[in-house]
C-alpha cells in the first residue's frame, strides 16, 4: 500500500499541516493553471502513478513550463504516460500541476524502520533529488530514535548541524520536520519520504514538500483515518485479488498476488516458505502466488478455492497443492475444502490433473479423502508426502505441465 | 568458548540452550483461544509440563486439559503472579492488535520475565516498534512475531507454537545442526530433510518474518557459536531487511566470533517486482535487501559459488543452496569440510515417493509415469487403517438454516435437490427418487424393478399401522397428523434396528475387499459367511416366501450383488436370522453402494438407508382414504399374490389414493407431480420441522413425524385454493366430455373471459370500498417473473412443454393460459401475468381428481385430503434427504434460536 506524488500526497501532508506545494489535478481549468503559474512564475507538471512508481524525473516525465499552452501540452503528453522500472510498466493515471517553489536549497528526508537498529530511523540529506545509495556517508545523517520518545527537534537540529546545513534553514526545519513523525506514528505509515523539500524563499524560509512517497501498514487500521479516495489503494489489485482479499484475515490466511492469468498451473501454496519456493520454481506457469497457511477453517478455505477455480480452473492443466510438513494447519480440513470446491467446479475443466505435496496433521486422512473424490471424478493425480522433496514435487509438476501442454498441441 | 555479548542493543541469551530448555516455564496469553487450545497441550505434554498457567481475559478459573494435567487459566498476568506462580517466558497467542498490550502486561507485572515469544503474525509495525522499545528497556528477549516456536531437540522441549506439528518428537531429533528459519513451516520441514543425510538438530528457531524480527540472525549466530551442542547452522532466509548483512558484516569485522559453518538458503527472487507483501509481512524488499542482494551477501561471505549437488563443494564457512531440497547434501559437504561426521545413520531420502497415484489410464511417458510406494512409518499404518474408511467425510457445523441436500437456485428460482433441479426430477421414476434422496446420486435405472419391489414391500409392511391412522382420522386429524401418527409409532422397531445393524456389518465385512466392485464373488461370500455376526431373529413363513420372491427377482433381472448373495447364503447357514430383513438390507445397500464408495453419502446414512425407505413405506401404506374398499390396498396387506410387489411405485400411490387403475397419462402425471413436490428448499416449514427434530436427537421415524407436524391445512394451500377456484370457474362444464377440440377451446376462452371480468368487478368493488383482502386469482404472477408485457414462469413453461410433447393436454392448464390473457384484456392486470409453479401443481392435481370428483366418487373433503396427501408423499422424499443431511452434518441442538435473536412482544 503505497502512494507517490502530490495528487494524494498533498492530502497526506495537509493531515499534519506540513507545508506542501499547491497542487492541481488533470481536471484543472485554464484559470486555475494560469493562477498557479502566476504564483511561482512556472508550474511543474508530473504524471500521476498508483503504487510505488519512482524516479519519474529521471525518466523525463517531469516538465516545468511557464505558460498555459505548454502546460496544456504537458497535460496531454503525461496524462497517459508509461514507463518501465525494472520489469514493471507503470501507467499514468492523470497528472498534477504543482506550484513551482523557487528555492536555493533542497533537502531529502525520510522516516522508515531500520532492520539494522530495529528502530524507526530518520534519514536526512541537505541535498534534494539525490540517489541516496550513491551518496558518501558523511553527506547522510541517519538518526535512529526511540519510538516511545518520537522524533524530536533536537534530533533534527543535531543532524542539520552535522551536515552543515545553512543556519537560516535550521529553525524552520526543526519546527516543521517533527510533524512527519506525527504523521508516521499516528496514521499507520511504514515509510514517508519527501524528496525534495524545497526551502521557499521569503522573510523566513519555509520548507515545502515538493514530492511525497509513502507506504502504509496494511495490518494497522490507523491508515484509514486519512480518508483517501478508494481508488488510491484499490487499483493495485486485480479482480481476483480483490475477491480473495475480502476473505483476508489478520493472519494473512488468504494472501494472493496474481502472476499470470494465462498460466497453466493453479497453485494452492501453504506457508510463507512454500510460497517463496513454489513461486520461484513454477515461474510464469503459476497463475498466482498464494499463502493459504495458518490453518484456515473449512468454509473459508472452500470459498477461497471456489474463487480460484472460478477465475482460473478453465485454463489450468494442473491443480497444485503444495506445502511442507504443516505444524498447525489441518491437512484433512484444507484438502477436503479444496477438493469439495473442485468437485463443484469440475465442469469448468474435467481434464485437469492434480498434484499434491503436503505433510502435517491429518495428512493421511486428507489424502485418502482426495484419492476417493478424485477417483470418483476420474481425475488423474499424484500425492506426495513430506518425505518427498517439495522442490522435487514442484519440478515434477513443471514437467507434467510441459507434457500436457505439448499433447494439447 | 563463550564470547562476551557484542551487541549494540540488549540481547539477554548467550547460548541457544538458554532460549528453551527443561527449566523454561511459560505462561500462555489467550490460553483457551482457538489456536492455543489445539497447540498448547501438545507443547506441554512433549516438554514434560513446561506451561505453568495461562491468561484468558474474563475467564479466570478456567483450565486447559492436557494428558499430563490441567493448565489453569487466570484473568490476568497479575493474578498469576499474585498466585505465586513463577515463570520466565510469556507466550502470546492474541490477535495482532492485542499483542503490544499483552507484552506490556507481561513486562509490567512479572519481575521474573526474561523472554516473550510472539506467535501472532502481522503485528502492526507501530506496535512491533513499541514492543521492541519496552523490551529493550526492561531487558527482555523477544522472539517473533510470527514465531512458530522454539524447539530444543536435546531436551525435547518446545516453547511457543506448533513447531513440529502434533508430533514434535518426529522432527526434533537430537543432533548438531542449529536451524534458523524465516518460515514456520520450514522450521519443521528442514529438520525432516536433514534427517535424510543423518543430521539431527540442537535448537530449531522459527524467527518469524514480520517486518520486525526481534530475535534475528545476528543474535542466532552468536548463540549458536556459544552452544556446545551445535556444530553447524542452517538458515532459511527470505527477502526484506538487513539482518543477515549486519550479521555477516559483524562476523567479518570480528564483532561476532563465528567458527561454525552455515548452510544458507535464500529464496524469493521473484518478489523483487512486488510492491506489497504476500505471505510473510516482512518479506518485501526495499532497495538493496531483495533476494538477489541477500544471495550476494552470503556468497561473498562463503567465498564459494552456490552449491551444486552434482559436484558437492563447500567452504569451511559454509555454502549457499538454491533450494531447501539441497540442504541434506550441502550439510554433508560442509561436515566433510570441517572434518565432522553425521549425527546418526541417514534415514529415508527426498526422492519422489508418491503415496497415492491414479493415472486414470492415461498414457504417461516413462519419466512422468509413477507407481504408488508405501509411505514411511507410521504413515503406512495410518493409510492402511484410514484407507478403509468408507463414505463421505463431512465437517459438522450448525445446520440451522443450512442444508447440504436442497437449495433454491437464486438464478433460476428452481429448487434443487442434491444439485438436480426438481424440474429434471419430474421424469425420473418415483421409486428411484426414494433412494436418490438419501444417497444424493440418481441410482442406475437398472435397479428400477428392485426399487419398486422394495418400496412396495415396505408399503405393504406399513399398512400394519393403518389402525393408528384410522383412529386419528376418525378423530378428525388431518392427513399429515394421521400419517405422522403412524410413522411416529413405528419408533425404532426391531426391523429398523436389524436392517441398520445388518447394513453396517455388511459394509464392514466387504468394503476393504471389494471397494467399488459389488459384483457377486462366491469365494469371498463363502469366506465371510462363516462369521456369525448378524442380529438374531426369526423368519415367518410369509417372510420366507417374500424373500424367495426377491431372490427370484434378483436373479431374473441380473441384479444380484455380493451383498444379496451373502444375505442368502448367510440365511442358509444360520436359521436364527430374519432372512427377509437381511435381504432387504442387502438389496438397499446394493442400490446405494456406488454413491457410498464414491463418497457422495456418509456411511452413517448408508447404515440407515433401509429405515428411510421403510418409513416412506409407512406413509404410503396408510394413505389410502378408502382403504376398507380398496382392493389394491387389500392385496398389499395380504400379499397373497406377490406379483403386486412389481407394481410401479407411483402407480401404487395412485391406486391407494384413487382406488382405481391410472391411465397411462395419469401414471406419468402422478409420478411427475410427486417428484416435483419433493422440495421447495431448506427454508420450507416442512424441511425445518425435519431439521429441528434431528437437532433434538430423534430417531428417523420421529424426525418424519417432526416434519409432518409442521405441515398443515395451509400447505399446498395455493394449490388447493386453485383446485377450488378452477372447479368454481368450470361450473358444470366438463372439458373431458367435449370431444371437439375447437368447441372446447372456445368454451374455455369464454369461461376465462367471464372469470377475468368477475375478478375485475370484485377487485374494483373491493378497492372502492377499501377492502384490501379481496379474493385474488391463485397461481398467477410471481415476484421474479413479472414486469414484462407478457410474463412466463420458466418452471411452468418447462412443465407445459413436457406434457405437450407427450401429447397430454391438461385442460386446466390451457384454461389458465387463457385466463392470464383475459385478465390483461379486461384491464384487471397491467400486463399478462405468468402462470406460476403452484398453477402446475394445482392443474395436475385437478386433472387427476376431476373424473372422480365429477362422478361423485370423491367428495370435497376427500378431494382436499388427496391433494394434501399427494403433497405429503412428494415432500416425504425431500424431507428424508433433509433428515439424512442434517444427521450427517449438523450438531446437537443446532436449531435453537439464540436468546439474543428472540423478541418478547408482550
Amino acid at each position: 500500500m503505497q502512494l507517490t506524488g502530490l495528487k494524494y500526497g498533498k492530502q497526506l501532508m495537509d493531515t499534519v499541516d506540513f507545508p506542501v506545494a499547491e497542487t492541481l489535478t488533470e481536471n484543472a481549468t485554464k484559470e486555475q493553471i494560469e493562477a498557479l503559474i502566476k504564483k511561482g512564475g512556472k508550474v511543474v507538471v508530473k504524471p500521476s502513478f498508483m503504487g510505488s512508481a519512482g524516479k519519474k524525473g529521471k525518466a523525463g516525465l517531469v516538465k516545468i513550463v511557464d505558460n498555459y499552452a505548454d502546460a496544456n501540452q504537458a497535460r496531454k503528453d503525461l496524462c497517459f504516460a508509461e514507463y518501465k522500472q525494472g520489469n514493471t510498466t507503470h501507467k499514468a493515471n492523470g497528472c498534477t500541476f504543482e506550484e513551482f517553489v523557487a528555492s536555493d536549497a533542497e533537502l531529502y528526508v525520510s522516516i522508515t524502520t531500520s532492520t539494522v537498529t530495529r528502530t524507526p530511523t530518520m534519514l536526512l540529506i541537505v541535498e534534494g533529488g539525490v540517489e541516496v545509495e550513491e551518496l558518501p556517508p558523511e553527506k547522510k545523517a541517519i538518526i535512529p530514535f526511540n519510538p516511545n520518545e518520537g522524533l524530536r527537534g533536537y534530533h533534527i537540529n543535531d543532524a542539520l548541524i552535522q551536515l552543515g546545513c545553512p543556519k537560516a534553514y535550521i529553525s524552520p526545519l526543526v519546527q516543521q520536520l517533527p510533524k512527519l513523525w506525527d504523521l508516521y506514528n499516528n496514521y499507520g505509515l511504514t515509510m514517508i519520504e519527501l524528496n525534495p523539500i524545497r526551502m521557499k524563499k521569503g522573510k523566513r524560509p519555509l520548507p515545502v514538500a515538493c514530492d511525497v512517497k509513502a507506504a502504509f501498514d496494511q495490518d494497522d487500521p490507523a491508515h484509514t483515518r486519512i480518508k483517501f479516495p478508494k481508488e488510491v489503494f484499490a487499483t493495485e489489485l486485480t479482480d481476483f485479488e480483490t475477491e480473495i482479499n475480502q476473505l483476508r484475515t489478520y493472519q494473512g490466511q488468504s494472501d494472493v498476488v496474481e502472476l499470470n492469468p494465462n498460466g497453466t498451473i493453479l497453485p494452492f501454496m501453504f506457508g510463507g516458505g512454500a510460497n517463496s519456493a513454489a513461486t520461484e520454481v513454477l515461474g510464469d506457469k503459476a497463475m498466482f502466488s498464494s499463502d493459504f497457511g495458518g490453518n484456515p477453517p473449512y468454509a473459508k478455505m472452500k470459498e477461497i478455492a471456489s474463487i480460484c477455480y472460478r477465475h482460473f480452473l478453465k485454463n489450468a492443466n494442473i491443480v497444485q497443492i503444495i506445502g511442507g510438513k504443516a505444524n498447525n494447519t489441518d491437512i484433512f480440513v484444507t484438502i477436503k475444502a479444496m477438493l469439495d470446491a473442485l468437485r463443484e467446479n469440475i465442469a469448468l475443466n474435467p481434464n485437469v490433473h492434480v498434484v499434491i505435496g503436503r505433510g502435517g496433521p491429518n495428512v493421511v486422512q486428507g489424502m485418502i479423502y482426495a484419492r476417493d473424490l478424485l477417483d470418483s471424478m476420474k481425475i488423474p493425480y499424484k500425492m506426495f508426502g513430506f518425505d518427498s522433496s517439495m522442490i522435487g514435487v514442484l519440478n515434477y509438476t513443471m514437467e507434467l505441465d510441459n507434457w500436457i501442454q505439448a499433447n494439447k498441441k | 568458548m563463550s564470547q562476551s555479548n557484542p551487541f549494540p542493543y540488549y540481547v539477554g541469551v548467550n547460548n541457544l540452550q538458554e532460549i528453551a530448555n527443561k527449566e523454561t516455564r511459560c505462561v500462555v496469553m489467550n490460553l483457551l483461544g482457538g489456536e492455543s487450545k489445539g497447540v498448547t497441550p501438545t507443547s506441554h505434554e512433549f516438554s514434560g509440563g513446561n506451561i505453568v498457567a495461562g491468561v484468558q481475559y474474563g475467564k479466570s478459573g478456567g483450565k486447559l486439559e492436557t494428558k499430563i494435567g490441567d493448565i489453569p487459566a487466570y484473568g490476568s498476568i497479575k493474578e498469576i503472579v499474585d498466585a505465586g506462580i513463577k515463570f520466565d517466558t510469556g507466550v502470546i497467542y492474541l490477535p495482532p492488535t492485542a499483542v503490544a498490550a499483552a507484552a506490556a502486561e507481561l513486562i509490567a507485572h512479572n519481575p521474573d520475565l526474561t523472554k516473550i515469544v510472539i506467535l501472532t503474525e502481522k503485528v502492526g509495525v507501530k506496535d512491533a516498534a513499541f514492543i521492541r522499545a519496552i523490551a529493550q528497556e526492561h531487558k527482555i528477549d523477544v522472539f517473533g512475531g510470527n514465531c512458530l516456536g522454539i524447539g530444543n531437540s536435546w531436551d525435547q522441549v518446545r516453547v511457543g507454537g506448533a513447531l513440529g506439528g502434533n508430533n514434535p518428537g518426529e522432527s526434533l531429533v537430537k543432533g548438531s545442526v542449529a536451524v534458523f528459519s524465516n518460515s514456520g513451516n520450514f522450521s519443521t520441514t528442514i529438520p525432516e530433510y536433514l534427517k535424510t543425510a543423518g543430521f539431527g538438530t540442537s535448537t530449531v528457531l522459527s524467527s518469524g518474518k514480520d517486518l520486525y524480527i526481534h530475535f534475528a540472525f545476528p543474535e542466532f549466530l552468536y548463540c549458536a557459536e556459544n552452544d556446545p551442542r551445535t556444530k553447524a547452522i542452517f538458515c532459511y532466509i527470505e527477502p526484506g531487511g538487513y539482518y543477515e548483512k549486519s550479521a555477516l558484516d559483524w562476523v567479518a569485522d570480528g564483532t561476532i566470533k563465528l567458527t561454525k559453518p552455515i548452510v544458507a538458503c535464500v529464496t524469493g527472487r521473484w518478489k523483487a517486482n512486488l510492491s506489497r507483501a504476500v505471505g510473510h509481512a516482512g518479506a518485501i524488499a526495499g532497495g538493496g535487501d531483495d533476494a538477489l542482494a541477500k544471495e550476494k551477501w552470503f556468497d561473498e561471505y562463503f567465498g564459494v559459488d552456490m552449491f551444486d549437488p552434482a559436484n558437492p563443494k563447500a567452504s569451511k564457512k559454509g555454502v549457499r543452496i538454491e533450494s531447501i531440497q539441497d540442504a541434506p547434501t550441502a550439510m554433508a559437504a560442509v561436515y566433510k569440510e570441517i572434518g565432522e561426521g553425521t549425527d546418526f545413520e541417514p534415514f529415508g531420502d527426498l526422492s519422489l515417493k508418491p503415496w497415492f497415484v491414479n493415472e486414470q489410464g492415461l498414457d504417461f511417458p516413462e519419466k512422468l509415469h509413477m507407481e504408488a510406494v508405501e509411505a514411511m512409518a507410521p504413515y503406512n499404518d495410518a493409510i492402511k487403517k484410514l484407507g478403509n474408511q468408507v463414505g463421505a467425510q463431512l465437517t459438522r457445523e450448525s445446520m440451522r438454516n443450512k442444508s447440504g441436500a436442497s437449495r433454491m437456485n437464486p438464478k433460476t428460482d428452481v429448487t434443487e435437490v442434491h444439485g438436480v433441479p426438481v424440474l429434471d426430477l419430474v421424469v425420473k421414476n418415483f421409486a428411484l427418487s426414494n433412494f436418490f434422496a438419501v444417497s444424493s446420486v440418481q441410482p442406475d435405472e437398472k435397479y428400477l424393478p428392485l426399487a419398486n419391489a422394495i418400496m412396495n414391500y415396505f408399503t405393504a409392511l406399513g399398512t400394519q399401522y393403518m389402525d393408528i391412522s384410522a383412529r386419528a382420522r376418525a378423530n378428525g386429524a388431518l392427513p399429515n397428523a394421521y400419517l405422522g401418527a403412524a410413522v411416529l409409532t413405528s419408533g425404532n422397531c426391531k426391523l429398523y434396528q436389524d436392517m441398520t445393524e445388518m447394513t453396517k456389518k455388511m459394509i464392514d465385512l466387504f468394503y476393504v475387499d471389494i471397494y467399488g466392485d459389488a459384483s457377486v464373488n462366491d469365494a469371498l461370500v463363502a469366506e465371510k459367511v462363516s462369521q456369525k455376526i448378524m442380529p438374531q431373529g426369526e423368519t415367518t413363513a410369509k417372510e420366507a416366501e417374500v424373500a424367495a420372491f426377491f431372490g427370484e427377482l434378483l436373479a431374473k433381472e441380473g441384479l444380484e450383488t455380493i451383498f444379496t448373495k451373502y444375505a442368502q447364503k448367510y440365511a442358509e447357514a444360520n436359521s436364527d436370522v430374519n432372512k427377509l430383513s437381511l435381504l432387504l438390507a442387502a438389496m438397499s445397500l446394493s442400490v446405494i453402494w456406488t454413491p457410498l464408495v464414491d463418497r457422495q453419502m456418509t456411511v452413517e446414512t448408508a447404515h440407515e438407508v433401509a429405515t428411510y425407505l421403510a418409513c416412506n413405506g409407512v406413509l404410503v401404506g396408510c394413505c389410502a382414504p378408502q382403504y376398507e374398499i380398496n382392493d389394491f390396498y387389500k392385496s398389499l396387506t395380504e400379499l397373497s399374490d406377490l406379483s403386486v410387489l412389481t407394481t410401479d411405485f407411483a402407480t401404487t400411490c395412485f391406486k391407494l389414493l384413487f382406488n382405481r387403475e391410472p391411465a397411462a397419462r395419469e401414471q406419468f402425471a402422478i409420478n411427475g407431480l410427486l417428484n416435483l413436490l419433493m422440495s421447495n428448499g431448506p427454508g420450507t416449514i416442512s424441511a425445518k420441522g425435519a431439521k429441528e427434530s434431528v437437532s433434538g436427537g430423534n430417531f428417523i421415524a420421529t424426525c418424519y413425524s417432526g416434519w409432518m407436524n409442521n405441515t398443515g391445512r395451509d400447505h399446498g394451500g395455493n394449490g388447493f385454493e386453485a383446485i377450488k377456484f378452477l372447479k368454481d370457474a368450470f361450473g358444470d362444464f366438463d372439458p373431458y366430455l367435449e370431444p371437439d377440440d375447437a368447441k372446447r377451446d372456445a368454451t374455455m376462452k369464454e369461461l376465462a373471459q367471464a372469470t377475468a371480468q368477475k375478478y375485475l368487478d370484485t377487485k374494483t368493488t373491493a378497492k372502492r370500498e377499501g377492502i384490501m383482502n379481496y379474493f385474488k386469482v391463485p397461481c398467477v404472477n410471481h415476484p421474479v417473473f413479472k414486469g414484462k408485457p407478457v410474463n412466463y414462469d420458466p418452471r411452468e413453461v418447462f412443465m407445459d412443454k413436457l406434457f405437450t410433447e407427450r401429447n397430454e393436454i391438461n385442460h386446466f392448464q390451457v384454461f389458465y393460459h387463457h385466463l392470464v390473457k383475459a385478465m390483461f384484456e379486461v384491464g384487471a392486470t397491467k400486463n399478462v401475468f405468468c402462470v406460476n409453479i403452484d398453477g402446475v401443481i394445482a392443474t395436475i392435481s385437478l386433472d387427476l381428481l376431476w373424473k372422480d370428483v365429477n362422478s361423485g366418487k370423491i367428495d370435497a373433503k376427500a378431494m382436499q385430503d388427496i391433494a394434501f396427501i399427494m403433497f405429503l408423499l412428494g415432500r416425504m422424499v425431500g424431507c428424508s434427504a433433509e433428515i439424512a443431511d442434517h444427521k450427517s452434518r449438523g450438531m446437537i441442538m443446532d436449531c435453537r434460536t439464540p436468546a439474543s435473536q428472540v423478541e418478547f412482544v408482550g
